[in-house]
Order: structure tokens, then C-alpha cells, then sequence
């Protein structure tokens, strides 16, 4: 944590991401430097500068000029992975209630809304305890309890103003104002007309301390109906969970973001506040602002509603790590519905300098109709009608898989699909992948990046995702210069540790059928 | 949680230090002026009959190259549903006269280029993104998609059978099958509301994607965009290098709107879900009416305006029997789509159906408040920076208003004619496109898990999925 005011850190570094990708695309480009050369004193000059307010919040500022627009990330370093056990979706949970306004946005009179939000917290701790003693319960107290609950909620609804936030956001002309909440992240993100960035910062400096819980109790049928929507209405996300449950035992990347069912209509608003307090705080937060703004006064306004709120100590977080793998898994998911395979390995999380390496491996197989699991599975072959893969599954705050999603054409079987996979994964471990081959992969993963940065609300994602993984943006071109050095060599050695028999779990969706 | 104590201090301090009343109204935030003004696209008239569409943003070291095509899947003839997106995708992946399939596909790929290709109801689009130094090659390549596609044979069977094996699964994603559904449900015998099935799809062969390509794939039916790190002239140079061989005359074909009035009823797909997917919806005005604004205001109102909207509002905030619910408004030129929908859990399927219904058919717009009136006007107007974020979606916008025969002005004039929307218009559209007429209502679901019959909404169809 830094003291001692926001002197701009990052005078001397600002430029050196951009600069990296002009380097590269200088020395790939051999007719047009001009032109280049010229937009990129004018455009891409215009770098990421990083200041660190003195309770510990990091701002990322980047200045450009496509339209006169703005887009906000605010990212906080916690997710699901940082709840209790008996706890699943309380990170979920708590993202939703953070659309429900605060002590001065969303409420008429708070002093007199106060109160009947204290007892109707009380009161759903009383139902919660009578619904958790199981049947048969005291069905009569369990229905005076809830319609007790549902007057003071309409009392309260009084004194409300709903969706105050939301309101706010639209009429001023935000767009893409959402949320979401990760295994390893939580994030907030808005686009707004670029003169309305102090109305951000109003609002998102209050409920970064000031939120208010309201209508929390609805709040978990909501949740419950996402999970039908989400989850239980369809098969392949039932699998991506048993598959996690599979291949992690005791990592919480084992358990599903938004909670298991059993789990998210008991979800404790106590637990919720005090995770809210203990991880919603500026220290543990990065602010990516990104557009068409002038960064003196982005900083002054950031300082001015941020700079209030105190820095907290966050207590050391207590992950339990996943034993090392010793044998293959494999977990069977039966529903009237068509076949799926997913294949995980564990593998090391940045920064290993393998990471890049992964990244590049995930390109080989899948990135683009060229890449060899689609190439040989589903042209040559025909075994497979798409096949993809993930170099950092689920998350990337702790060691994850690498993950190969893969739907069979039918009437080829799950069977075969999976020795043609595994095949072509044992061929990265006996042949050196080609030059050229590996240099294809370098070009996607630079134009990804590239291509992630057209938009503000793509860049803001990009800075404000790595500042906060691993503590400075300009990992971004680390992982690029990275990149640029893995070798041949480098991509049979991480496929022959990775992909062994002992370190897989196999997820099958054997589908009975079309129902 | 551990540190207790601390965390009580903080929280002692920060109400004492900062408490909500040194924040100021979030009512009254000074926003500065705000100066939009939208880059104005070049449009240049090609010798061939091609319209190049031309706007510069120079940041990045991109170029993007988007071609609209008027031949979309109404234009599948009956019995071949399918055949319009089968070309369009055997254009990127059929290979060309002179270049294979397999090298114009490493060649993209070694250039990490992204050629895609989205075939919708009335055009196709072919969205390509290169870096700057593949410029030339890269239009080059697809240039000679466009112009002389080989259609290769073992190309042509594995986009059909990839289709296919698409279709089986269709299932396995419950809200997407029941929108596929709904909308056929709304055209009618339109051809717009003919669905591709795999037995379609199975007969469809290399002549018939010969045909559609032969009948609608012609300069004179095809708008380009080139946008990004390129200069005017390069563009033009680059366009006219590469398609000015393409010469081949064409007839457009014409496509009636649909028609409007397509009845209640309550269909009904069967299916063994924990939760109801719930559609209603109905034909509606398009850009070129005058009642698109207040539609666009209406529309916001009821369902697509974020949480505040009445539907959301109600359904999920208010009753908690939603994760997701709404409306959304898909203007066309001379017509437009509009649906409202719940995804509710099978015991509150005909609550929550009772509810949208009551919403759509009596929104009282007289008796309220300007409040809520101004606030989707002032959301819509302020919201319309956002059609400028990029250079490649102005174009885009362009081109999508020539396509629907729009005047010059009508992305400029939009502010200014959702200002004038008054609650008398409100009332009227709401009347005329959802008070007076039957609207259609689709329910995907387990019926035993059903609250109540359904057909105390019109006569129960159990329709089956068609696939």
C-alpha cells in the first residue's frame, strides 16, 4: 500500500505498452511505417497513466479520442474462491445487491427507512433458521414469519426509490452498465457520455462503503431463478460444474460462482456485509477510466470521492491448495440432451513464465479454423463439429487447467472424440511443433490483444485486469515479449508434463438422446 | 471477520469522517457540455455498381472491411431453408477459383485475421478485420471469395453437415430454441418465418448454393465499408484493384414487408425444464414510420430500458420470479419486431404471463408523470453518443440506412424527433400495436408444472419444435 498522496508513478512506463506494440507492428511491417508512424504520435501516444491514491486505490487513466464517450472499470481482488464453504454465491450475491443503492441514492428517507430494513433482516434470520430445521417444520410460524416480512417490505417500499443506480446510469445515457463476479475477481463496469464521469464517481465511491441491502430476501429468488436459467435449464453448464467438482477436491475453484442450489436461498446477509466490508475496499480495488476525458481531471475527481474512503487491512486469505493430481478422473453426466466431452489438466497460473507458453499451446489447437484440433477433429477427421480450449480454466488467481471443450458429430461417439483428442494432444509431446506454425500463434495472440483495445470499455477490461492479477498492467507487455521467445522446445516440454494420464479429468455428457 | 476490532474503528471513523451528507445530489452533478459530433462517412459509387462506404480512424494499427450483401435467408426458396446461410458460409470456407480452401484459410489465420460471416433474415453480412500491413492481401483474398468462390465439394458437405449436427442441438439451449420458435410463430407464411430443419438442410447440394450465389450475389447488390488505419485513396484503390473485374449484372429481389396482423393464440412447445420461457410479442412499425420514435420511447419504457423498465421492474425486482425479463425492439425499414419476455420457473408461468400481458395491453400512459416519460427520452438521446464508438459501427450504421431506403438525415435528426415525443403518442402507438391487437404468446415448458391452464390467454397450440 502506498502513502503519501498520488505523484503519477507511471511517467516513465506509460508509453512502454503501446510502444511494444508499435515495435512489433514496425518491424511486421515493411511498406506503410509512414502512415504509422505518424498516427502513433497523434493516437497511440496517448498511454495509460497510473496513480495510487493514498488509501492504497490504484487509477489507470488512458486519454483517447474515438467518440465522446468514457468507459469505467472497477475491479476488486475477490471472488468466489474467497468464501466460506457453506457460503457458495455469497461474492454473486453480494454483486447483485450492489444495484440496490445506497444510504443517499435509492431511498426517500433513510432514517425512516432504517429501521424496517433492520427488523426485516432480523426477521428472515428467524425464517431462514425455521425453513433450515426441515420437514416437518413449524409450517404455521414459517408462513406468519413471511407474511410479516412482506408487510414491512411493502412499508419499507414506501420510503424507497428502486433501481435508483440503474435509473441514474440510463438517464444520463450509460450503456453496458453490469457487473460480474469471477472466481478470482469482482467487477463493475459502466460506458458513459464522456461529461458524465463525476456522476460515476458519485455513485460508485458510495457504494464502494455506503451500500444499502434492500429487498436482499427477493433478492435470493432472483439468484435462484438465474440458476434455473442459467444452470439447470442447460446441460452443458451441469457439466462444466461436475467437471470442476471433478478435477479440483479441495480448491474452491471446485464450487459454482453463483452457489449450489441448497446454498443460495439460505445466502446470509450478515456474511454478505461483513465480506463486503472486509473486500470492498480501496486498497484492494483497481479503477481502469478509458476514453475521452482529460486525465488531470479524471484524477481530481477520482481523488475527491475515492480519496475519502479508508484503507482497510485485508486479512491474509485463506485458500486451501489443491493436491497435486495421481491419477485420471472421470465424472459421467446423464441427460436427455446431445454429448459433450470436456478434458482438463492442472497446470501452473501466471506468473509462471510457462503461462505464455500455455497460451500460445491453446492457440496451436484451437485458435482459428487452421489450429490443429479443428483441422484434423472436425475437417479432416470429422470426429468432432467444434472443439475449444482454455489455457486458464476456471480462474487465474490460483494454478488452473488447461481445458478442451468438445461436442462430437454425430454418429461418431464420445469414444472416438476422445482418442482423437488425446492422439492429438500426445503428438505436441513426440513432435516439435513447426516454426511457423508457433509464429501463426504469436500473430493471434498479438492481434487478440490488439483487436481487445479498439474499444474503451475493451481496454479498460484489459489494463484493469492485469493491474490487478499481478499487480501492474504492464504485464500485458511482459506476456508479449514473452511470447516473442517461446520456442518449439519450450511447447513439448510444458505438453509433456502437462498432458499425462495421471493429471487429466474427463467430463462426459452422455447424452440420452434428444428429449 | 478475524480482525474485528479493526474493522469496527475503521467503520467508526469512516461514518464519522465522511458520512453520506457530503455528497452531493446525484440529481445535480455539473455535466459539462458535451461536443458530439458524428464523423461524417464518404460514400463513393464504384464503377461496377458496388458503394464503397469510407470513415478514418487511425489509433490502431486495423483495418476493418465489411460487405453487405442483400441476400438473407427470406430468400431461401421453400423447401431449401437453409440455403442463404449454407453460401454465405461456404463463401469464407468453399475456397476460391485460384486459391484453396486450405491455403485461403492459413493464409487468414497466419495473418491472424478474422473473416466471419453472419447470415440474417434479409442480408448477409461478410465482416473482415486485418492489420494494417495484410491490408492488401487480405481484400485481395476476399475479393476472390466473393467473386470466384470454388464451392469446393467436400466443403460444401461438411458446412452442411456441420449445419446439421447445429440444428440436433438446437435443444440444449432452451431460450434460443423458444425464440426460434416465437418468431416463426410471429411471420406467419411470411417467408421471413420459414425455419431451416436438418431434413432442409440435408437436401441442399452444390447446385443449389450455385443458384442463390448466381441470383444475389452481384456488385449491384452489394454495399462495402473500409474503415480504420487506411487513407481515402488507399481505400478506393484498394476496392477498385480488387473488385473491379466483378462485373456481372443482377436483379434484386424484392421482399415484401410483412404483414402485420398475426393473431393470438398461446403456443405451446412441451419440454421437460425446471423453468418457463415466456414470449410474446408483435409486428410493428419500422424506421420508415413515423411512429418508430414513439415506438422506440414505448419499447424502452416497458421493457428494454434496464431495471427501471416496467417489465424488469415488476417481474423480477418487485416479485423476484425472474432473472431475466424484458422487451426488446428491432426496427427495420418498413417494419419492425417487438417482444416481451420472462424466463420464470414452471409454477409462476401463467402469473408471470398474466403480468406481462397486463403491462403491454394497459400502460396508462396519460395518467403518468412526465417522470418516467423523460427519463427514457433523456436515456434514448443521451444514450446516442454510443452509435459513434467506432469507425467500422458508423459505417455500418450507413449502410444498414441505405439498405432500408432512409434518408441522408436520419441518424442526425434522431435526438431531435425522440425530443418530440409527447404521452399522446405514447398512448396512441401503445393502442394501436398492443391494445388493439392479438398478440401470440409462446410457452416453453413442463405444463403438469404450470400454476394454471394457459388457456385463459387464447387457444392452447402444442406446437412441436422444428429442427
Amino acid at each position: 500500500m502506498k502513502t503519501g498522496g498520488s505523484a503519477p508513478e507511471g511517467h516513465f512506463m506509460k508509453n512502454k505498452i503501446l510502444l511494444l506494440f508499435v515495435l512489433f507492428f514496425l518491424t511486421a511491417t515493411p511498406f506503410l511505417p509512414e502512415a504509422f508512424a505518424e498516427s502513433d504520435t497523434v493516437d497511440l501516444g496517448k498511454a495509460v497513466r497510473r496513480h495510487t491514491l493514498s488509501n492504497g486505490l490504484r487509477l489507470l487513466i488512458a486519454e483517447r479520442h474515438l467518440s465522446p464517450t468514457v468507459s469505467c472499470y472497477i475491479r476488486y481482488k475477490v471472488g468466489a474462491v474467497d468464501e466460506r464453504g457453506k457460503s457458495t454465491g455469497t461474492a454473486h450475491f453480494l454483486e447483485h445487491l450492489l444495484f440496490k443503492g445506497t444510504e443517499t441514492i435509492g431511498t426517500v428517507n433513510y432514517e425512516r427507512e432504517k429501521p424496517l430494513r433492520a427488523r426485516i433482516r432480523k426477521l428472515v434470520r428467524e425464517l431462514d433458521r425455521e425453513k433450515k430445521k426441515g420437514s416437518p417444520g413449524d409450517e404455521k410460524k414459517i408462513e406468519s414469519l413471511a407474511a410479516e416480512i412482506a408487510a414491512l417490505g411493502e412499508e419499507a417500499a414506501g420510503w424507497t426509490k428502486p433501481s435508483e443506480i440503474d435509473r441514474l446510469y440510463t438517464e444520463s445515457g450509460a450503456v453496458n452498465l453490469n457487473a460480474s463476479t469471477g472466481y478470482d475477481l469482482t467487477t463493475y463496469h459502466v460506458s458513459l457520455p464522456a461529461n458524465r464521469l463525476e456522476l460515476w464517481a458519485r455513485i460508485e465511491s458510495d457504494r464502494m462503503a455506503d451500500a444499502v441491502f434492500r429487498e436482499f430476501e427477493r433478492e435470493r429468488m432472483v439468484i435462484e431463478e438465474e440458476r434455473r436459467q442459467t444452470v439447470e435449464s442447460v446441460p452443458n453448464r451441469r457439466l462444466v460444474e461436475l467437471f470442476l467438482g471433478t478435477a479440483f477436491m479441495v480448491h474452491p475453484y471446485r464450487r459454482p460462482i453463483i452457489g449450489w442450489p441448497s446454498s443460495i436461498p439460505f445466502l446470509d446477509i450478515d456474511y454478505v456485509e461483513r465480506f463486503y466490508e472486509t473486500y470492498h475496499v480501496p486498497n484492494n480495488a483497481v479503477i481502469a477510466v478509458v476514453g475521452a476525458v482529460d486525465p488531470g481531471r479524471v484524477l481530481e475527481i477520482v481523488e475527491r470521492y475515492f480519496g475519502r474512503l479508508p484503507a482497510r487491512e485485508i486479512p491474509p486469505r485463506d485458500i486451501p491448495g489443491e493436491p497435486v493430481q495421481r491419477g485420471e478422473r472421470r465424472v459421467e453426466y446423464r441427460a436427455p440432451a446431445n454429448p459433450k466431452i470436456i478434458l482438463g489438466y492442472h497446470k501452473p497460473t501466471l506468473p509462471s513464465p510457462d503461462d505464455v507458453a500455455f497460451d500460445l499451446l491453446d492457440i496451436v489447437l484451437t485458435g482459428g479454423r487452421t489450429a490443429r484440433l479443428h483441422r484434423v477433429l472436425v475437417e479432416e477427421a470429422t470426429v468432432a463439429s467444434s472443439v475449444q480450449s482454455s489455457s486458464g480454466f476456471p480462474g487465474v488467481r490460483y494454478d488452473n487447467l488447461f481445458t478442451v471443450f468438445a461436442t462430437p458429430r454425430s454418429p461418431h461417439t464420445l469414444e472416438e472424440l476422445e482418442k482423437a483428442l488425446l492422439s492429438e494432444l500426445d503428438r505436441l509431446k513426440e513432435e516439435a511443433v513447426p516454426e511457423r506454425e508457433i509464429e501463426k500463434a504469436r500473430n493471434i495472440y498479438r492481434a487478440g490483444l490488439l483487436r481487445e483495445m479498439r474499444s474503451n470499455a475493451g481496454m479498460a477490461g484489459l489494463i484493469s485486469y492485469f493491474e490487478i492479477l499481478t499487480g501492474d498492467f504492464r504485464f500485458l507487455s511482459e506476456a508479449l515479449e514473452q511470447a516473442e521467445n517461446v520456442t518449439a522446445e519450450d511447447l513439448k516440454r510444458i505438453a509433456r508434463t502437462c498432458f499425462v494420464d495421471e493429471n487429466r479429468t474427463v467430463a462426459i455428457l452422455a447424452g440420452t438422446g434428444e428429449s | 471477520m478475524k480482525k474485528a476490532l479493526p474493522v469496527l474503528f475503521f467503520l467508526a471513523f469512516f461514518l464519522l469522517s465522511c458520512g453520506p451528507a457530503r455528497l452531493p445530489d446525484p440529481e445535480n452533478i455539473p455535466a459539462p457540455p458535451l461536443e458530439a459530433d458524428m464523423p461524417p462517412v464518404e460514400k463513393i459509387s464504384l464503377a461496377n455498381g458496388m458503394t464503397l462506404y469510407y470513415l478514418e480512424d487511425r489509433e490502431l494499427p486495423l483495418a476493418s472491411v465489411s460487405l453487405l450483401v442483400g441476400a438473407g435467408s427470406a430468400l431461401d426458396p421453400p423447401g431449401k431453408e437453409g440455403l442463404a446461410e449454407l453460401t454465405g458460409t461456404l463463401l469464407r470456407t468453399g475456397g476460391t477459383k485460384t486459391t484453396g480452401s486450405r491455403r485461403v484459410d492459413d493464409e487468414l489465420d497466419f495473418m491472424a485475421a478474422e473473416v466471419t460471416v453472419s447470415v440474417e433474415k434479409e442480408m448477409t453480412w461478410i465482416d473482415a478485420s486485418f492489420l494494417r500491413e495484410d491490408l492488401d492481401r487480405g481484400v485481395d483474398l476476399l475479393s476472390r471469395m466473393l467473386v470466384e468462390p470454388a464451392f469446393e465439394k467436400d466443403r460444401v458437405q461438411l458446412a452442411r453437415n456441420l449445419k446439421i449436427e447445429a440444428l440436433r442441438r438446437i435443444p440444449d439451449n432452451p431460450s434460443g430454441m423458444a425464440f426460434r420458435e416465437f418468431f416463426s410463430v410471429l411471420y406467419g407464411s411470411d417467408p421471413r418465418g420459414r425455419l431451416e430443419t436438418r431434413q432442409t438442410v440435408e437436401h441442399l447440394d452444390r447446385p443449389d448454393v450455385l443458384r442463390f450465389y448466381e441470383s444475389h450475389y452481384f456488385p449491384g447488390n452489394v454495399r462495402v465499408a473500409v474503415t480504420g488505419d487506411v487513407t481515402r485513396r488507399e481505400a478506393v484503390e484498394l476496392i477498385g484493384k480488387h473488385f473491379r473485374r466483378w462485373n456481372r449484372a443482377g436483379t434484386r429481389t424484392s421482399l415484401p414487408d410483412p404483414a402485420r396482423h398475426t393473431g393470438g393464440g398461446v403456443y405451446l412447445l412441451e419440454k421437460d425444464l425446471p423453468q418457463s420461457v415466456i414470449v410474446t410479442g408483435q409486428i410493428v412499425a419500422g424506421k420508415r414510420e413515423d411512429d418508430y420514435y414513439a415506438f422506440e420511447v414505448l419499447d424502452f419504457i416497458l421493457g428494454s430500458g434496464g431495471f427501471r423498465s416496467r417489465i424488469f421492474s415488476r417481474v423480477r425486482n418487485t416479485l423476484g420470479l425472474a432473472y431475466s425479463a424484458g422487451s426488446f425492439y428491432v426496427p427495420r425499414g418498413g417494419y419492425g419486431i417487438f417482444a416481451a419476455y420472462a424466463m420464470t420457473n414452471g409454477g409462476a408461468t401463467a402469473r408471470v404471463t398474466d403480468e406481462i400481458t397486463g403491462i403491454l395491453e394497459s400502460p396508462g400512459f396519460r395518467s403518468l408523470s412526465g417522470e418516467e416519460i423523460a427519463w427514457a427520452k433523456n436515456a434514448l438521446v443521451n444514450q446516442f453518443v454510443f452509435s459513434m464508438a467506432s469507425a467500422a459501427g458508423i459505417a455500418r450504421q450507413w449502410m444498414i440506412n441505405d439498405f432500408n431506403d432512409l434518408p441522408e438525415d436520419f441518424l442526425s435528426r434522431y435526438g431531435e424527433r425522440i425530443g418530440r415525443v409527447t404521452p399522446e403518442d405514447l398512448e396512441q402507438v401503445s393502442r394501436k400495436y398492443l391494445g388493439e391487437i392479438k398478440r401470440p404468446i409462446l410457452v416453453l415448458g413442463k405444463r403438469e408444472t404450470f400454476d394454471r391452464p394457459l388457456d385463459a390467454f387464447g387457444t392452447v397450440h402444442e406446437i412441436p419444435a422444428t429442427y
